[in-house]
């Protein structure tokens, strides 16, 4: 008989040819055992189709997805499922030290609003203090301690650490702590405990440090702070490089008080804002009048208006002018704007240099504002960087002088000018400890991590501005095995790790003796953690002008000697100029998406930082947007695209910090260039210089707004002050357009808003909060570029003028809601209507996606969802896992993929109003409502309410003479009002 | 019921037609005329009265128009109504381009039923030909009586003089 | 062409002069084989070609179609400020191919214009694709078009939940769906007899029973005939108003807006015309194709083309002249936004478009003023390919150049299309060549009927029915005179032979 073939398809089957039973191939098998494959027969087929059948009918009963929903099997203590809880607490967003309100849902914190009870930063807040909730439900914190980059336990780790630390051997050890300003007055005793107890030795870094103003405010008034500045007061403001509406010191409070000055119905006159500085800044598009300077120049300003000033004031001439390259007459004008208003005027620099600083104190004493707009009793101590003591600490480093390193918020291996030597010096260091909440560029090389708690899950307190406290206080118990900072440094003091009890004493010892207000302790405690701030008395109470004690002639002698020193674009370079951006600031929440995708309020650009240079630059170098060149510097050779900036000094390139992070997590590692290295050396007297040469190749930066020029359009109105007196005397009333339908009729509510647009600086702290308030989804670089941000509501930036000099005006726009939206009728499935109190509703369950409604709307508020941005990996954002989707608000629909959505002027707080309004059986009042933009508003631009009520301020001010509507001839009786403008320019009209 | 038919075939429309007239002439009624193509002229000549489709057109439109009209009202206004962009309840100008579509939709379509009705056509409705090849390129005269008669020889012999290539008698129910 | 095919015209015409009894029948016989051969006989090579390419970019279409639903609209180009671009161009695009053909099947029907004959059947059928072309783009272009069905009307357990019955895009709904069901109608009423003669001459089997079902059991009865007629003709006076207001709404779904650029009183006549223009621009292409690839040079004449070239003089000259309106409007109406629009086509980034749309659709068709160029197949047929380039450009432009600059210049764009549209492009001309190939080999593409009846009309009839040059016409020009005037047709044949 033949022999079977036996077919094989691979070594390992031929080989495996043996074992036929082997499951490859079982027929095989079957063969091999001289049987034939089994035939189903009709018993078996009716069995299986019976199984089948019931396996179908089966399947079809099931549920679905299971969810989750535990109830309470024994409710905690004031807390009912599905309604906010609201604790008081201090932002640890930035150094400022804001006073906030946190709602938590269901134990989770969800959103961020401002303390409207404290007197320094009101209800308002920043994007960055908006974000920070996202922070922590952020993914790359660290879920317990490390010892040298592996896992480990409390207990393990401390032993070790308590064990390096112990001051047995020969020598006492040497312990350095390098920390951020420290806010706290508890955490400041508990440092100074340290010191006395261990010869602790604590430096303060900063890493965009204020340490000239504080030295200089040192030698000036023996002051050893900041001042803290009153822009409120200041009838003429004159701002050199100080970007104090973004970025500078504590921006939300200097928006706030400096709105109030420039209030054109408030008793007093308008502030006029002069601003000299490089890159056009938010505060500089702000100003009344702009002019740009080239970096270096910043001495040349303050020591041309010390000599105009001195002269007014008779003192002859000090020192000699500088030539500048800016029309000096600016200085004139600024100077005698200035001597007008002596006393009530104000002048603040951001210059990293001693002298400049000595000479603006002396300005500002020479012009009686000290104890008026410049506060130095009771002086800011928010910035307390100290430069000096750091670069001795890296060298004692080096030198092996020190034996144990603690790092507290700090993260210098990346932010340290000179970041590659302090990665030196930490080698040299036997013990570096980090706090650091991730494994950060510089927790990445210390031995020991022991990660903080996220400031929302932690005790604390603050003293941003001597005499005006602050509490934090947890509003979720730890996420992850994280353990607060303060309790590490107890636990190594030997101490009982228990900050509560220590913040509670301290407070009992250092601040309940200094107020009178309360007759015991407890009731003190109770009313000051719940109100979250408190203030003590004389921080109420005038101030005595100051003598100034520096000598501030030698110092313009030596702004001028140094001055001489050959300009960088003497050589057909430029100076590098550096500058923090209002979303991302130092870089310490680069991988917060939020925070990634929002637009800069001047360039618009997201997602990355790029070589800022003036158009007459542009068009020498024949470079364009998004041409990326290479940057020669002393410290600094990187490529990067390049950003045409109208307003930008020809001799300045800029470059924003913070990005370029290689650790900070998934979402801001790898985004753009790190720009810190330009900060070595100090002061204007060495204005690193750069060289810009093509290297042909384009990367489009993602801009959110690519046109600029209004085109002469009635968009954003700007009036003159005078023009405005003048209409001011004529009556204005909302007319509307004729129309050929009988009016509907009117409902209880009409819904509107006003934006006052003189009182908005684009700080765009809006944008972030309706994210946070409305699950706006976040689509990443691509898609911005692609022109999909899905942001319901965005600040239009306009410039007017030449494009050397341009004058700035912003516009905040979301859905207008208006009375005939052209979007409604369109849409064939009727998923967009209108509500009978004047909303335009978007039904999203309705909606099947035809982009009619986008296309008919005339301001393009719509935005589409092109893909689902929850669940998907593809954007891989807070929205994509479990943790960063804890903070969403459950009072909004996440929208699915193929649905139009936009603008609800927060529907779900309306109706949360309302209910709590019919519980009490009443209307609901005007206030009662606010939506997110107009609650995060530092300056208080946005005001909604009930425009069929006419006391309601919103109608009051729909009626003001600067009220208008925007593409009002449309005929689409827009709900939202703008109010127009107003330049305080030095030269009367100029609007 | 016993009656029979005579059938004759054609080659070409002008001699059926000058058939057609003749027989009609005697006064013999023509049962019908089979082509492959609407002959020109046959219609007086058969004295056809001419089709009333054009009144199930009007009917079945004026019906759509009126339907169409009041569904939209009656689900703006009534049923449903909404704020639309502001604008009033019962838009009726807004309903005309609707309305239209459904006019002629009801019309066209009741138009081509009514015909399929009335001509008996449906999907397998039987086929016989009266005489091989009229839907190609024969054309045909049937003629029906209840008994055959004088009438059918002379009819024979008429439609042979006017050039019928083929004349048949046919017993009942071959035609329809 | 296929020897003899003049021939049995010319006997039909001798007809009237006697001397047929003999051979008439198989001439009128001839006429059907003519028609019918493609049907009996396997496709030919080059039919082949054609089907293979049209084939393969019809699954290319489904591919992104397919991965566009699955993924997101976002594969698309399209952002926050230009909503619509290449689905509502190509849905616009192919509604105005589609009305060449009813124009030609009903228009011209009422006219009794007899040159349309041999070609009405394939216009309609041209119509029907290009329609279910057309309507596949709102679908797809939808966020979530498995919920298509929302914008019918129907009574639904939700409570009272109608929709929108002031929206353009339901005016859309009604008009595509009408237009498809009576453009249906009309072709396979029209099919019946044809179908029956099939049925008749092809032996029992599959296909003689398909036909037998079809032809609905017809059997050339005259009184049929004459209630047949009175359909067509009141299918055509139904069809003509509808095929005007169809592009009348659609212009509506621009024309009923607020954006600049698209809000104008102008654009339903203006639609209209240039919908016609583009219909007889893909009738010409397609039947210079079929009439080479098929062999019915005697059946579609040089004198169809010169027709259609005169139509599309007459229509492309009228969408020049809306093309001017529009601009005067614009800038006589001094409205700023509106002329912003206007000036940006002609000047702004999508300038390319423009021009190529003006050169296209005004500058080409002025060259068919002259008769040499209307005579020359080759010249016609690059024309009729430009004319379809150019209108597709223009609805482009209506589109996009209006949406990506309106009134907010902050929300100014530049909108750039991606591969997947590109794909879907490709794919709806596949689609639609896919579906017409199949026509004209599975189906009558000539209406046999018609032509024997036209044969069998007297010269003078033909004479009244053509263009006067007919008789004028030169010794190249003898088959454009087409079934009518066999006669001369004939002689030509002989000349030939």
């Amino acid at each position: 008989m033949t022999t079977p073939i036996t077919f094989w398809r691979s070594i390992e089957e031929l080989r495996a040819q043996s074992d036929v039973a082997g499951g490859r191939d079982c027929l095989a098998a079957l063969r091999a055992r001289g049987q034939q494959p089994a035939v189903p027969s009709r018993r078996d087929f009716l069995s299986l189709a019976g199984f089948s059948v019931a396996a179908a009918a089966f399947s079809a009963c099931s549920r679905g997805a299971e969810q989750k929903a535990i109830p309470f099997l024994n409710q905690p203590e004031g807390m009912t499922a599905g309604v906010d809880n609201w604790y008081a607490t201090t932002c640890g967003g930035c150094r400022a030290g804001c006073g906030l309100l946190v709602k938590t849902r269901d134990g989770r914190p969800i959103k961020i609003e401002g303390n409207s009870q404290s007197a320094l930063s009101g209800g308002g807040t920043c994007a960055v203090g908006q974000a920070t909730v996202l922070s922590l439900y952020d993914e790359e914190r660290l879920e317990g301690p490390l010892w040298q980059g592996r896992p480990a336990s409390w207990t393990e780790v401390d032993a070790r650490i308590e064990e390096l630390l112990s001051p047995g051997g020969a020598r006492p050890k040497r312990i350095a702590l390098l920390s951020r300003t420290v806010l706290g007055p508890a955490t400041r005793a508990l440092v100074a405990e340290w010191s006395a107890g261990r010869g602790l030795r604590h430096i303060v870094y900063e890493p965009i440090s204020l340490a000239a103003l504080r030295r200089a405010t040192r030698a000036a008034f023996g002051v050893d702070a900041i001042p803290h500045f009153g822009f409120g007061r200041a009838r003429t403001i004159v701002a050199i490089e100080a970007d104090f509406l973004g970025t500078w010191l504590s921006p939300v409070e200097f928006t706030r008080d400096y709105a109030s000055g420039r209030r054109p119905e408030g008793a007093a006159a308008m502030s006029r804002h002069i601003h000299f500085e490089s890159s056009l800044s938010l505060t500089g598009s702000n100003a009344d009048l702009r002019v740009p300077i080239a970096p270096s120049e910043q001495g040349a300003v303050v020591l041309g208006l010390l000599r105009r000033i001195a002269r007014k004031l008779g003192a002859g001439d000090p020192v000699e002018a500088l030539e500048t390259t800016f029309d000096a007459r600016a200085l004139d004008i600024a100077a005698e704007d200035l001597w007008q208003h002596r006393g009530e005027s104000l002048v603040v620099c951001g210059a990293r240099d001693f002298d400049t600083q000595i000479v603006v104190h002396a300005i500002n004493a020479l012009l009686g504002n000290i104890g008026r707009t410049v506060d130095v009793d009771l002086p800011s101590l928010q910035q307390m960087g100290d430069d000096e003591a750091m670069a001795q600490l890296v060298d004692d480093m080096r030198r092996g002088e020190v034996d144990a390193l603690i790092l507290y918020g700090v993260n210098p291996a990346y932010d340290y000018p000179r970041a590659d030597r302090f990665v030196q010096a930490m080698k040299q260091v036997p013990l570096t400890v980090s706090f650091s909440d991730r494994l950060d560029e510089t927790a990445a090389l210390a031995d020991a991590v022991c990660p903080d708690h996220h400031f929302l899950e932690a005790w604390g307190d603050a003293e941003p501005v001597a005499s005006s406290f602050s509490l934090a206080q947890p509003t979720i118990r730890p996420l992850f095995d994280t353990r607060a900072a303060q309790d590490s440094l107890l636990k190594w003091l030997g101490r009982q790790p228990d900050f509560y009890a220590y913040l509670r004493d301290h407070w009992r010892r250092a601040l309940y003796p200094r107020q009178q207000q309360f007759a015991t302790f407890d009731e003190f405690w109770d009313r000051a953690l719940h109100d979250g701030v408190f203030a003590l008395p004389e921080s109420r109470t005038a101030r005595a002008a100051r003598p100034l004690m520096a000598d501030w002639r030698r110092s313009a002698e030596r702004i001028r000697s140094s001055a001489q020193t050959s300009r960088a674009w003497h050589e057909g370079r430029f100076e590098a100029h550096v500058y923090e951006t209002v979303a991302l600031r130092d870089g310490a929440h680069a991988n917060n998406p939020w925070l990634q995708e929002l637009p800069d309020p001047v360039t618009k650009v997201t997602w990355g930082n790029y070589a800022v240079v003036a158009p007459a630059v542009a068009t020498r170098l024949g470079i364009t947007a998004g041409d990326v060149v290479s940057l020669e510097g002393r410290n600094l050779h990187a490529e990067l695209p390049v950003w045409v900036q109208p307003g930008q000094s020809p001799h300045a390139v800029s470059i924003a910090l913070g990005y370029g992070r290689s650790r900070a997590g998934r979402v801001g590692s790898g985004l753009g260039t790190n720009a810190f290295p330009l900060l070595a050396g100090d002061g204007q007297a060495s204005v690193p210089s750069l060289a810009i040469t093509r290297t042909g190749r384009h990367e489009p930066l993602a801009a959110t707004q690519t046109h600029h020029s209004m085109e002469g359009r009635d968009i954003v109105r700007q009036i003159s002050p005078a023009a405005f007196v003048d209409r001011a005397l004529d009556p204005h009333e909302v007319e509307e357009a004729a129309s050929l339908w009988p009016a509907r009729p009117a409902a209880e509510h009409a819904w509107g808003m006003a934006v006052d647009l003189n009182a908005c600086t684009g700080c765009s702290a809006c944008v972030t909060a309706c994210q946070a308030e409305n699950n706006v989804p976040v689509v990443g670089k691509d898609e911005v570029r692609r022109g999909r941000e899905m942001h319901w509501i965005r600040i239009d930036r306009y410039y007017t003028g030449g494009e050397d000099d341009p004058a700035t005006v912003v516009q905040p726009m979301m859905c207008q809601h208006c009375g005939n939206a052209p979007c409604e009728p369109v849409c064939p499935v009727l998923a967009t209507v209108h509500s009978s109190d004047g909303l335009n509703q978007q039904v999203y369950n309705r909606c099947v996606g035809t982009r009619y409604c986008e296309n008919n709307c005339p301001y393009k508020v719509r935005r589409f969802n092109w893909f689902d941005y929850a669940n998907n990996g593809r954007f891989d954002f807070n929205m994509n896992s479990p943790l960063g989707r804890m903070v969403l608000n459950p009072d909004v629909t996440v929208r699915s993929r193929g649905v139009m959505e936009k603008c609800s002027l927060c529907v779900q707080r309306i109706q949360a109003a309302k209910l709590a309004a019919r519980q009490e059986e009443r209307m609901p009042a005007d206030g009662d409502i606010r939506t997110a933009c107009q609650q995060v508003c530092p300056a208080e631009a946005i005001v909604f309410g009930d425009l069929n009520d006419p006391a309601s301020r919103v109608a009051r001010l729909a009626k003001s003479p600067r009220g208008y509507r925007v593409l009002e001839q449309l005929g689409t009786r827009p709900s939202v009002h703008y109010l127009a403008k107003i330049k305080n320019a030095p030269d009367g009209d100029r609007s | 019921m016993a009656s029979q038919c005579l059938v004759a075939s054609f080659a070409d429309p002008d001699s059926l037609l000058a058939a057609v007239t003749a027989i009609r002439a005697r006064g013999i009624k023509v049962y019908d005329v089979y082509a492959p193509f609407p002959v020109h002229g046959l219609d007086q000549a058969m004295g056809l009265r001419p089709s009333r489709l054009g009144f199930v057109s009007l009917a079945a439109g004026t019906l759509g128009l009126l339907a169409a009209l009041a569904f939209q009202f009656y689900a703006n206004v009534f049923d449903w109504s909404m704020n639309v962009g502001g604008k009033p309840d019962n838009s009726t100008l807004a309903f005309v381009p609707i309305t239209f579509e459904i006019t002629i939709l009801a019309a066209g379509l009741a138009t081509a039923f009514a015909f399929f009705l009335r001509a008996g056509l449906f999907p397998g409705a039987s086929a016989a030909l009266a005489a091989p090849g009229v839907t190609d390129d024969r054309f045909a005269i049937v003629l029906r009586w209840k008994s055959t008669g004088l009438e059918a020889t002379e009819a024979h012999l008429i439609l042979r003089e006017r050039g019928a290539i083929d004349v048949r008698h046919v017993a009942i129910g071959a035609e329809r | 062409m296929t020897p003899g095919v003049a021939a049995p015209l010319q006997a039909v015409r001798g007809g009237a002069r006697g001397s047929v009894l003999i051979d008439q029948p198989t001439r009128l016989r001839r006429i059907t084989d003519d028609v019918a051969r493609p049907l009996e006989t396997r496709p030919g090579g080059a039919w082949c070609a054609c089907f293979g390419v049209a084939f393969a970019a019809l699954s290319l279409g489904i591919g992104c179609v397919a991965y566009e639903i699955a993924t997101g609209i976002g594969t698309w180009g399209l952002n926050k400020t230009v909503g619509w671009a290449f689905d509502i161009t190509n849905f616009v695009f192919w509604v105005g191919i589609g009305h060449a053909g009813t124009l030609i099947s009903a228009i011209l029907l009422l006219f009794r214009q007899r040159w349309r004959t041999s070609i009405n059947r394939a216009a309609e059928a041209m119509t029907i694709f290009a329609v279910v072309c057309a309507a596949m783009f709102p679908l797809i272009h939808m966020g979530r078009p498995w919920l298509a069905f929302w914008v019918l009307p129907y009574p639904n357990s939700r409570g009272p939940l109608w929709v929108n019955f002031r929206s353009p895009l339901l005016w859309d709904v009604f008009a595509i769906n009408t237009y498809l069901t009576i453009s249906l109608v009309f072709w396979y009423v029209g099919m019946i007899p044809d179908f029956a003669t099939l049925r008749d001459r092809t032996a029992a089997g599959a296909r003689k029973t398909i036909y037998g079902l079809l032809s609905l059991g017809w059997n050339g009865s005259h009184r049929t005939w004459s209630r047949y007629e009175t359909l067509c003709t009141l299918l055509a006076g139904l069809a003509t108003p509808l095929v005007v207001s169809v592009h009348t709404i659609v212009s509506m779904d621009f024309a009923t807006s607020i954006l600049p650029g698209w809000h104008t009183t102008l654009f339903p006549p203006y639609f209209v015309a240039g919908a016609v223009y583009s219909g007889f621009g893909m009738v010409t292409t397609l039947l210079i194709v079929t009439r080479t690839v098929m062999h019915l040079e005697a059946y579609i004449t040089e004198r169809h083309l010169d027709a259609m070239a005169k139509v599309m003089l007459l229509t492309g000259s009228m969408v020049g002249f809306s093309y001017g309106t529009e601009l005067f409007a614009a800038w006589y109406g001094g409205n700023q936004y509106e002329w912003a629009v206007m000036f940006g086509r002609a000047v702004g980034p999508y300038a390319w478009a423009f021009w190529t749309m003006v050169a296209c659709n005004v500058a080409a068709p002025q060259l068919l003023w002259s008769r040499r160029v209307r005579a020359s197949v080759p010249a016609l047929f690059v024309l009729s390919l430009l004319v379809n380039i150019g209108m597709w450009f223009e609805r482009f432009v209506i589109i996009v150049t209006s949406l990506h600059r309106s009134y907010l210049p902050s929300t100014w764009v530049i909108y750039r299309p991606t591969f997947i549209e590109i794909g879907t492009l490709i794919g709806s001309f596949g689609l639609f060549f896919t579906c017409f190939l199949l026509f004209i080999q599975c189906l009558p593409m000539i209406a046999i009927w018609e032509i024997k009846g036209d044969a069998a009309i007297g010269p003078s009839t033909a004479l009244r029915a053509g263009p006067s040059t007919e008789l004028k016409a030169g010794p190249s020009t003898e088959f454009r005179a087409g079934p009518s005037t066999g006669l001369r047709a004939g002689g030509g044949e002989a000349a030939h032979g």
